[in-house]
């Protein structure tokens, strides 16, 4: 029986963000198995381990060798949700190394690894992205407790690192290297102020020459603004992923359990080639050129869209504040203060517009006075918006300016960002 | 050693070279100290800024005649409305043949996302005026008015396969003075850069004698 996949993604351009549907035989399979009857106690540790993970919410990046078996390992010990994240699609050769089949060649990889965790697990929460992690909404990521990365695109580490470190997000990467037999993971946790490390932290001049030089953004059509490694595929058997993936989720657990605080940013690696494992504490660098600010955190607000600017600002202790030193900046949106048309004056529009779609000017009537078309001015059009561009709309709800939940809100002032965001995931 | 390595450049017109030397004169000095204090954001990213927008109104002082900006906002991105006098080709919907106009109205966009990486090449430049551009790595506003930072129906002008991370504005303006007068031109369909506009591609593949429109340097007779 097909699975049913319900669309989520009322904010994106495209519907590429839907939870996965159990199906009738899954749930019947699985009927009166909890993950507990096979998790065991670990010794000595703060916190059960079953429990640690039922209240888990992870974003797993990259469906590959290595983060395809941290989605379904992550549905089998029970998690409350995973977000599969991928864009690319299974291929041929991936039969060579991801638990895959040969009937799903050609489906994105973010619904095979979402529908398999699925079936393995329907009491968690599955949803596929099928899209870049810069693109992910960031109320799905502000909800998150932690972020799994099995990506070996160095534009993804950034951004992951970016806005891991912006929202207090933990982050595990899980790596191989197939030359020398290694499996690695690095686990990194900005802290509660940023002060932690971040992925880059550990970046040489050799990866920031690899990130500028090796990947291309196509303009031919479908992928214009997409960046795709130019480089050769990883080269690894799948037993050395499945040493990754395992590492990566035995740190996951020494942390959720309480053996370690998640603070404890370190880097574990397994040495096939020598038979060995090495440790480090990774640390945080003063020149590392990502921002390590940390964003003051609102409770996730299930009727975000019906706030107001002037609410948004009283709460983020921003009430008094200079308009012109604030911004905002809205999940998804840009905020279009004037429209452009033949005339000098352009006339006034105040409203948000999704990114990205072309929507906006459709349905509008042509200038009254010079008959032009009107469409957003390309030069009053923002994506962080100084909120003197508010000013009229302060009372307005973010809805009435066209904002549509679920979504998020960034306010920035010179003192701090505080992020506003609505819940993920939403109740069933 | 130091003089030999970098000889002492020969009294004469400022060039490209020479932009973040120039002293700004009026009005620029004033535009730029009235930006100021309307900059936002992490520090390092404002003093980003300040130099770019120094460069940017020394480079509309050096060719007065090439370049003039006729809108800027700086409070959090870079975003600037300018007119760059260049030639560049147009195929109006049924005309037979391309013609040449004289100058473009270009919006930029400079986003702080330049410090940590690189960016499509797409991301920065998009052609308001003229419309109809005819050009293998123009986007046409039908098939690609989804890109860039507005929602309005506007021509992407790309760059390249990749913009550097920290390419500094002036050159991404440097650049799409040599991408609309085709001094610098993508046409093959097949590299892995992609075009935007295959079928004027294809037809300046078919019209090599006619590339470049102008020969003229970024300072040449126009500045």
């Amino acid at each position: 029986m097909e699975q049913l996949a319900i669309d989520v993604g009322a904010v994106l351009s495209a519907p590429r963000l839907y939870e996965i549907a159990a199906s009738v035989e899954a749930i019947d399979a699985t009927r009166g198995l909890e993950p507990s009857q096979r998790l065991p106690e670990v010794h000595g540790a703060p916190h059960a381990l079953g429990q640690a993970f039922a209240g888990l919410v992870l974003v797993l990046v990259g469906q590959g060798s290595v983060g395809m078996l941290l989605t379904l390992w992550a549905a089998q010990v029970g998690v409350r949700a995973v977000v599969a994240v991928d864009r690319a699609l299974v291929k041929p050769t991936s039969l060579l190394t991801h638990p895959v089949g040969p009937d799903e060649i050609g489906a994105p990889k973010a619904r095979v690894a979402g529908r398999r965790a699925k079936a393995l697990h329907p009491r968690t929460r599955v949803y596929a992205f099928e899209g870049d992690f810069e693109e992910l909404p960031v109320h799905v990521l502000a909800n998150a407790s932690c972020i799994l990365l099995a990506s070996d695109n160095l534009l993804c580490e950034v951004a992951v690192a970016q806005r891991a470190l912006h929202l207090g997000v933990p982050v595990l990467q899980g790596s191989v290297h197939g030359g020398t037999l290694s499996a690695q993971v690095r686990s990194v946790y900005g802290g509660e102020d940023g002060s932690g490390p971040s992925l880059c932290c550990g970046f040489g001049p050799a990866e920031w020459a690899h990130l500028d030089a090796g990947s291309v953004f196509s303009c031919a059509g479908d992928g214009a603004g997409r960046a795709r490694p130019a480089g050769a595929p990883t080269m690894s058997p799948p037993y050395l992923c499945s040493m990754a993936a395992s590492a990566t989720l035995l740190e996951l657990t020494r942390r959720v359990t309480g053996l370690v605080p998640f603070e404890s940013s370190a880097m574990v690696g397994y040495s096939g080639y020598g038979s060995a494992i090495h440790t480090a504490r990774l640390e945080r660098r003063d020149s590392c050129p990502i921002d390590h600010q940390r964003f003051a955190r609102a409770a996730p607000d299930p009727r975000l869209a019906e706030r107001t600017p002037r609410e948004l600002l009283r709460a983020a202790d921003a009430a008094g504040a200079d308009l012109r030193r604030v911004t905002f900046r809205v999940e998804a949106q840009r905020f279009a203060s004037h429209l452009a048309c033949g005339c000098d004056l352009h006339p006034d529009l105040g409203r948000f517009l999704p990114r990205g779609t072309g929507k906006g000017s459709r349905g509008l009537a042509p200038c009254g006075r010079c008959g032009q078309p009107l469409a957003p001015h390309p030069l009053h059009v923002h994506e962080e918006v100084p909120a003197i561009l508010l000013a009229p709309h302060l009372d307005d709800t973010l809805a009435a300016l066209g904002v549509r939940p679920p979504t998020s809100v960034c306010l920035r002032t010179d003192a701090r960002t505080t992020l506003f965001a609505s819940p993920f995931p939403e109740e069933p | 050693m130091e003089a030999a390595s970098h000889p002492p450049r020969p009294v004469g017109r400022a060039g490209l070279h020479d932009l973040s030397r120039i002293a700004l004169e009026s009005p620029y000095a004033e535009a730029l100290a009235d930006l100021e204090p309307t900059l936002l954001g992490r520090p390092a990213w404002v003093a980003r800024k300040r130099v770019e927008l120094r460069e940017l109104f020394a480079l509309a002082q050096l060719a007065p005649n090439r370049m003039s900006i006729l809108g800027l906002d700086a409070s959090t991105e870079i975003r600037a409305l300018l007119d760059l006098r260049c030639d560049l080709s147009c195929l109006n919907p049924g005309d037979p043949d391309i013609h040449v106009e004289r100058k473009a109205r270009l919006f930029v966009r400079y986003p702080e996302a330049i410090l940590r990486g690189p960016l499509p090449g797409t991301e920065l430049v998009q052609i308001v005026e003229p419309h109809h551009v005819h050009h293998p790595n123009v986007g046409t506003a039908e098939a690609f008015g989804s890109a860039g930072p507005g929602a309005f129906a506007s021509q992407t002008l790309c760059l390249g396969a990749r913009i550097p991370r920290g390419l500094p504005l002036r050159e991404a303006l440097l650049m799409s003075y040599a991408a609309l007068t085709l001094q610098s031109v993508q046409l093959d369909e097949r590299d892995a850069a992609g075009v935007m506009n295959v079928d004027a591609a294809r037809f300046w593949q078919q019209n090599p004698h006619r590339i470049p429109l102008s020969r003229e340097t970024f300072l040449g007779e126009a500045s």
